[in-house]
């Protein structure tokens, strides 16, 4: 469990960055991408050699949930040559991001908890179905919105589209099928941006 | 609520002089993980300052001139295993404004203060 909060929360942190300098200078988003990186990896450090893998995994999350409206203004000052589509939409979807993978976060940590002292799940039935209801919701959203999105900006849409899968899959496990598929898609996505990245850093150098 | 041009806010005041401690001990640059460290111990603060403050800040302070950056060697970060670090170093308009930052505080006090014991 220690291990698995640990890889969430790093993870956590590294697809949050994604999102919020996607689309942004080459320059500027690299640079952004790489200093968390080394960051989280300076945390992984100390959590493995230290050993108290949960108070760092919450000093990560605190980290970003604290910092998230801070990224949010960087990008929206960082962004001034983008259009207000580019602008606004992973803004938007920033917010909502930070409140259901929040959500997520502390139901797991709380009913997790509660299970391993009193083997039995705590949070009412109801609060955990409104829960579920919620994330299928976005993730069902993120889907729709990442194939909508997928030939205009490829590299964000996929990140929307696996997102939303694992939140999908994650609920509805029995759900292989659709999952690979998304995934699949989503891969084909990635690369596709990776290849258009790679001609806008070409022709910006 | 929009800042005044040139003034120092109390994070990029505490990154300037914890830069200023840890060159005093040796180490003329640093990565951002290090300085929210040590920004951490000097403020007996409770954690890390949050990852989208601490880099926004520096930003802001590099943009300013107050701070200096590159990018590490690769070939360094390639033999310890670990991603490269950007690393910063304080110019000297960064110690000139972190002085009359200080100068001009109600306390007028150049030490870092504790915003919490550990009695």
């Amino acid at each position: 469990m220690n291990t698995f909060l640990l890889r969430f929360a790093l993870a956590l942190v590294r697809s949050w960055t994604r999102l919020y300098t996607a689309g942004l200078a080459p320059t500027l988003r690299h640079a952004r991408r790489a200093e968390i990186d080394c960051d989280l990896w300076e945390h992984e450090r100390e959590a493995f050699d230290s050993g108290v893998r949960t108070r760092v995994a919450f000093d990560i999350f605190f980290r970003w949930l604290l910092g998230a409206p801070d990224d949010l203004a960087w990008r929206w000052a960082s962004a001034g040559q983008l259009t207000i589509w580019r602008k606004t939409v992973p803004v938007i979807l920033g917010g909502l991001t930070i409140c259901v993978a929040g959500m997520a976060f502390a139901a797991m940590v709380i009913d997790n908890i509660q299970y391993m002292q009193e083997s039995k799940h705590i949070i009412p039935g109801d609060v955990l179905m409104a829960l579920s209801i919620t994330l299928a919701a976005t993730g069902f959203g993120f889907i729709l919105i990442g194939f909508g999105i997928m030939k205009r900006v490829p590299g964000f849409a996929s990140l929307l589209v696996v997102t939303g899968s694992v939140t999908v899959g994650i609920l509805f496990f029995w759900l292989i099928a659709p999952l690979v598929a998304a995934v699949a898609l989503s891969a084909y996505g990635l690369y596709k941006a990776g290849r258009i990245r790679k001609q806008r850093d070409v022709s910006v150098v | 609520m929009r800042r005044k041009p040139g003034l120092l806010v109390p994070l990029e005041i505490s990154i300037l002089e914890a830069s200023l401690i840890l060159r005093s001990r040796g180490a003329a640059e640093f990565h951002g993980f290090l300085i929210a460290k040590e920004v951490k111990k000097q403020e007996a603060a409770r954690r890390l300052t949050a990852h989208g403050t601490l880099y926004k800040a520096l930003d802001r302070l590099e943009k300013a001139g107050l701070l200096e950056s590159r990018w590490e060697d690769p070939g360094i970060a390639a033999q310890e295993h670990r991603p490269r670090r950007r690393l910063y170093q304080t110019t000297t308009a960064g110690e000139k404004a972190l002085a009359q930052a200080l100068a001009s505080q109600p306390d007028g006090q150049p030490q870092l203060r504790p915003r919490r014991t550990n009695v």
